[in-house]
Parts: C-alpha cells; structure tokens; sequence
C-alpha cells in the first residue's frame, strides 16, 4: 500500500514519467555532430555563456540600476548646481542707522578739516562697503583735498 | 555508449581539460556522454529535429569557446546553460510543433499487465506536458534539472542565471503550483 501510494506521489510519478521518454542513444546522431564541430574551427568568437561563477544580475535589473545610480548623480548634480547659483551673495546693505556718505560730506563743509577727514573715515567704516571701501576712500580723499576745508576752518576759528 | 572501460574512465572535467589542450577525441567523449540527457531536456522546448539542430549547435559552441569552462564546475551544468540559452532563443523566433508521434511510439501494445497498463495511461497524461502549461519555462527547466537530472540548487542557479535563494524559492513555487494539476490528474485516475 505504502510502496504504491510512494509510486503515485507526484513527484515519483513525473521522474517516471521522464525515465519513460528517456531517448535512445543515437549513433548517426553523434557522428554528426562530431563532423560539425569538426568542421567548425575554435575562433576567438565569444557566443558561449561567461565563465561560470557567481550567478549575475539579470541585464534587466544590471540597466535599471545603472539607471537609477545615474539619475541619481544627475539630481545631485542638479541639485548642488542650484544651490551654488542661488546663494545669495551678502548684500550690501546700510545698516539703518548709517549716515548717508553724501551728507556727511555736504556736512563737513561746517566742519574743520580734520573732522571732515575723521567723519569720511567714519561714514565709510560705518557703512562697511567691502570691496568698495578702498575705492569710496579714495574718491572720499579727493572730495576733501578738494573741498575749500581750511577756508571754513579758518572761518569757524576766528572770532 | 561510453568507449572506455568503467575502471579507466576519466571524469567530465578530465576530459574537458584534455579537450581545452586540443584533445578532440576527448570532446567527443564528453558529446557521447551528455547526448542522451540534454536531447531529452531539448524535447521539452523543441520538436525531435529542433531539438537535435539545437543540440548539435550546443556542442559546437561548447567546442569553440572551451577556454571559457571552469572545472570546479561540472562539464554538464555548462552544456545546460548553453542549451538552455540556445532553447530560449529558438522558442522566441516560433512556437515549438506538438509531435505526438513519439507519444504513441512510446505506448506499450497489447499488454495484459496491470502495472505496464496504468503506466500507459499515466503516459498517455504527459504530466511534464501539464508542468509546461502550469509553470513558466525557467520553473520547467529548474523543476527538470531538478527532479530529473538529480541537478543541485547551487548548479540549477548557475544554469538559469539566478541566485540560489531565488532558485530555491522557484523550485518551491514550481511544486506549490504543479501539485493540484498533477494530482487532479491521479484523481481522475481512481
């Protein structure tokens, strides 16, 4: 019963099954192909499977994830290329309380010339032009040696 | 069918090695031994003249890229791969020819024994016809490597280009799958 009941499982009935259609050997089929590959000379054409190994990735999923990585980089590049063209450079911005520079020259035409000189340096550190401190200064330096100072100054200190 | 004595018969890699040195009684050796199995395996794709144009390609490809084969491989799960493949590629250009002469060649004629009967009737079943239509063409192909060819999981990967885990879970589906076809078929039996 139990041998019988072993011979119908499933399994034992498809390797039956197979060992059933098993094919002869066929004599004028081996020499044939042995006049084949006797015929076909060992080229260097490369149409046999890799070496066997570590089974590979299918190719679908290699091209998927060589898409991916390469998405990936571009959205980072993308991304930092943003990022670095949108940084906002520092503004040049004049603190609320800062002096306008023009009036303050305009005003130390009532000065003496030192204080004109001092209230330049002042209005310029004050209003912290970066890069355009050296040439505001500059510009500042001929405004004054222009400015008829000593004449006001001698003005104001006489009685 | 092999030409040499049992005692002194070199194993497939030995072989393979001697053919990869030019030795091309060697490779002949090697087709004498895996004709029979890999035909077999063919017929599950192909018909019989198919099956033997795509085996004879086999080996021809076999023999011109030996310097690709590994020996800590057998020769056999090699020649599987490349038959496989070459399988593959052939069912995408037709549909393979029902060849139902083999079927009826293969039935017992007149006999009165019981057992010789039931394995007519299980034959006139086809049961690994019924795994083709259940299962996909790589769950055939693992389900036969496995079962019929007594191949392992780690070779069966190889062969399918897949990883063992994804073979194993394969080969469990394959049965979970096929089980309820085949055994509908035992019931209409009793």
């Amino acid at each position: 019963m139990s041998e019988s009941k072993n011979q119908n499982n499933p399994i034992e009935r498809l390797k039956r099954e197979a060992l059933n259609q098993r094919p002869e050997f066929s004599e004028s089929l081996h020499d044939r192909i042995s006049a084949a590959i006797r015929e076909n000379s060992p080229d260097a054409k490369h149409d046999a499977p890799q070496p066997l190994d570590i089974p590979k990735r299918s190719p679908a999923l290699r091209h998927r994830f060589l898409a991916s990585a390469a998405a990936a980089c571009l959205i980072v590049a993308a991304v930092g290329l943003i990022w670095w063209n949108n940084t906002p450079e520092p503004p040049i911005a004049l603190p609320a309380d800062s002096p306008n520079p023009l009036t303050t020259l305009a005003d130390a035409a009532g000065k003496t010339t030192l204080d004109a000189g001092l209230a330049a340096e002042d209005a310029l550190a004050a209003n912290r032009w970066g890069h355009l401190d050296k040439d505001a200064q500059t510009a500042a330096n001929m405004v004054l040696h222009s400015l008829p100072f000593d004449m006001l100054a001698q003005k104001q200190s006489s009685p | 069918m092999p030409s040499e004595p049992m005692q002194h018969r070199p194993d497939d890699q030995a072989l393979a090695l001697r053919a990869q040195k030019g030795c091309i009684d060697s490779f002949e050796e090697l087709l004498r031994r895996h004709q029979v199995p890999l035909l077999h395996f063919l017929k599950r794709f192909a018909n019989e003249t198919e099956a033997e144009d795509i085996l004879q390609e086999t080996f021809i490809r076999a023999y011109r890229n030996l310097d690709r084969y590994h020996p800590r491989w057998r020769f056999s799960t090699w020649l599987f791969t490349i038959a496989r493949r070459l399988a593959a590629n052939s069912r995408k250009r037709q549909i393979p020819e029902e060849n139902n002469t083999t079927e009826i060649e293969s039935l017992p004629s007149g006999s009165l024994d019981p057992e010789a009967t039931l394995e007519a009737e299980e034959n006139k079943h086809k049961l690994w016809d019924i795994a083709a239509d259940v299962l996909t063409p790589d769950q055939h192909t693992a389900l036969w490597l496995y079962y019929v060819e007594d191949m392992p999981v780690k070779e069966i990967a190889s062969v399918l280009g897949r990883y063992v885990p994804a073979t194993k879970m394969m080969l469990h589906r394959a049965r979970q799958k096929l089980m309820p076809a085949l055994q509908s078929t035992e019931l209409k039996h009793e």
